[in-house]
């Protein structure tokens, strides 16, 4: 091996680098705005599916649900994320039935763009939220709800003031981990993914695979561990906050 | 008003199911299918993508890579495990749980991170890059999968069965393998069945250290971009169903009881 310099003296060199160039300011924006809009569409599309598996699914055909709900998370992510081109792709499913229907002309293009990443991480997520969020509402005494509803809330009200704030401490918990898998997730953008908008870690892996530059791909590692730091530190932040006011309201 | 609820909410789970089966569901649809496009319209029930997946020597010797990587993965996570489990068990120390806090760690760092620092780790060790380093970095992390679930099952033997055994005069090892070891059978079966599945599923780190010696989802990936290709329809209806049967026996036995 005769192309590692990690052995050499201390130096800040690579570092210089990262914050002096465009690049990898714009992939940690890239990365940052891809995992926070992956985090919510996922959350917008996870809770209410635990609400439902909790609420409206009889009891006996919740677990038949869940199965199917969190089988794929097992099975090969990368195939997952190929699966993806024969229903997005230019000759895929979505174009070919459009098309038939009459509602376009031209193949819509989302295959290799940023919506394509978005759908392949939202589809690699969502069973592990569903089933974070599934447990911690499975732990919520129902005995609440129907006090709620004996005291006359709604059920808008009743979500509002006993399902969301008792759930809060799973759901931060899972925006975290969710968050965690989506910013350092490199097989949606680099297989889905266009060139044109592409995140640090494809950047981390072009450092070892075509630059062979070590010491850039180390320094970029850790500015991606802080970036991700920096987030969770706000998630918690927001989640004491949720704490406090629900001290105050239940006075 | 209830009905309506209903209603909604049947609707939706259908749906969520939709987006998550349906791309899985219509991979394997398309391995059969006669047209070289995987395209609409369907053109013909064929076999002959798997018959040029079992011809293709590559993708052979990357699948018989992933399952030989898969098996000494598996049987290595599952003795680390047993032997860390039994260990957390009798050692009593105020380490303990920094210990296992420490031992679990593996598996909070991503695994683009995991893969980069194993690949310096080994490059400074002057080790050759080979299906030997993808099997020390896997072990990295999931042989504490393994030590989880077999702690899990092993915290629910009383330890009034080992007194019993040692009173009436066996030794440690003789109470571990005749007390111990038959009641955590289905957690050491179950953490191998897992540990082989994340193993042959895992595709970054053994990106960053296999060499020349692919991995099946190396050589997937290497494949992958260049569009759809319905061998890979087949290796992918092939990898699903390895994953999923394996998986399935594995929370069987987790949820038997003894």
């Amino acid at each position: 091996m005769e192309n590692y310099r990690l052995a050499g003296e201390f130096t800040l060199q690579s570092y210089e680098r990262i914050f002096t160039n465009v690049m990898y300011w714009k992939a940690l924006r890239n990365s940052l705005l891809l995992s926070l809009k992956v985090v919510a569409v996922t959350t917008l599309i996870a809770y209410p599916l635990a609400m439902v598996l909790n609420y409206a699914v009889p009891k006996r055909w919740r677990n038949f649900f869940l199965v199917l709900i969190i089988a794929p998370f097992w099975t090969s992510y990368l195939i997952r994320a190929y699966s993806w081109f024969i229903v997005l792709g230019n000759t895929g499913i979505i174009n070919t039935v459009l098309k038939s229907l009459g509602f376009i002309e031209q193949p819509v293009q989302i295959l290799y763009t940023n919506t394509a990443t978005t759908i392949g991480l939202v589809h690699y997520l969502l069973p592990l939220m569903t089933l974070n969020l599934y447990t911690t509402l499975e732990n919520i005494d129902p005995k609440l709800l129907e006090a709620a509803g004996d005291l006359g809330a709604n059920r808008i009200k009743s979500f509002w003031h006993v399902i969301l704030p008792l759930s809060s401490g799973g759901l931060c918990n899972s925006l975290m981990f969710c968050f965690i898998l989506a910013f350092a997730d490199f097989i949606s953008p680099a297989t889905l993914g266009g060139q044109l908008e592409r995140v640090f870690p494809q950047l981390i892996v072009d450092a070892v695979q075509w630059n062979v530059d070590w010491p850039l791909a180390a320094a970029l590692s850790m500015v991606m561990v802080f970036a991700i730091l920096g987030v969770l530190i706000l998630i918690s932040l927001f989640r004491n906050i949720g704490n406090l006011e629900n001290g105050g309201s239940g006075k | 008003m209830k009905n309506k609820v209903k209603f909604i909410s049947g609707l939706y789970l259908i749906l969520v199911l939709l987006f998550i089966m349906g791309p899985i569901l219509v991979t394997v649809a398309f391995s059969f299918n006669l047209d070289r496009f995987s395209s609409l319209p369907w053109k013909g029930f064929t076999l002959q993508w798997y018959q040029r997946m079992f011809a293709n020597k590559e993708i052979m010797q990357s699948l018989m890579n992933s399952l030989i990587l898969g098996v000494c993965v598996s049987l290595t996570s599952v003795l680390l495990g047993f032997t860390g489990a039994y260990g957390l068990r009798h050692w009593k120390s105020k380490l303990k749980v920094p210990f296992l806090l420490f031992s679990i760690s593996p598996l909070m760092i991503p695994w683009t991170l995991l893969g980069l620092a194993l690949l310096i780790f080994f490059t400074r060790l002057g080790l050759p890059k080979s299906l030997f380093t993808v099997w020390i970095s896997h072990i990295v992390f999931t042989s504490p999968i393994a030590m989880t679930i077999i702690n899990s099952r092993m915290e629910t033997i009383p330890k009034s069965m080992e007194n019993a055994a040692w009173d009436l005069g066996a030794g440690n090892i003789r109470t571990m393998l005749y007390v111990i070891l038959p009641q955590t059978i289905p957690a050491l079966v179950s953490a191998a069945l897992m540990t082989f599945t994340i193993s042959f599923d895992e595709f970054i780190i053994a990106w960053f250290v296999c060499g020349f010696d692919k991995t099946l989802p190396v050589y997937i990936y290497s494949v992958i971009r260049s569009g759809v290709n319905p061998t890979i329809n087949a290796i992918g209806t092939m990898v699903f169903m390895i994953s999923l049967t394996l998986i399935a026996a594995a929370q069987m036995l987790q949820r038997k009881k003894a």
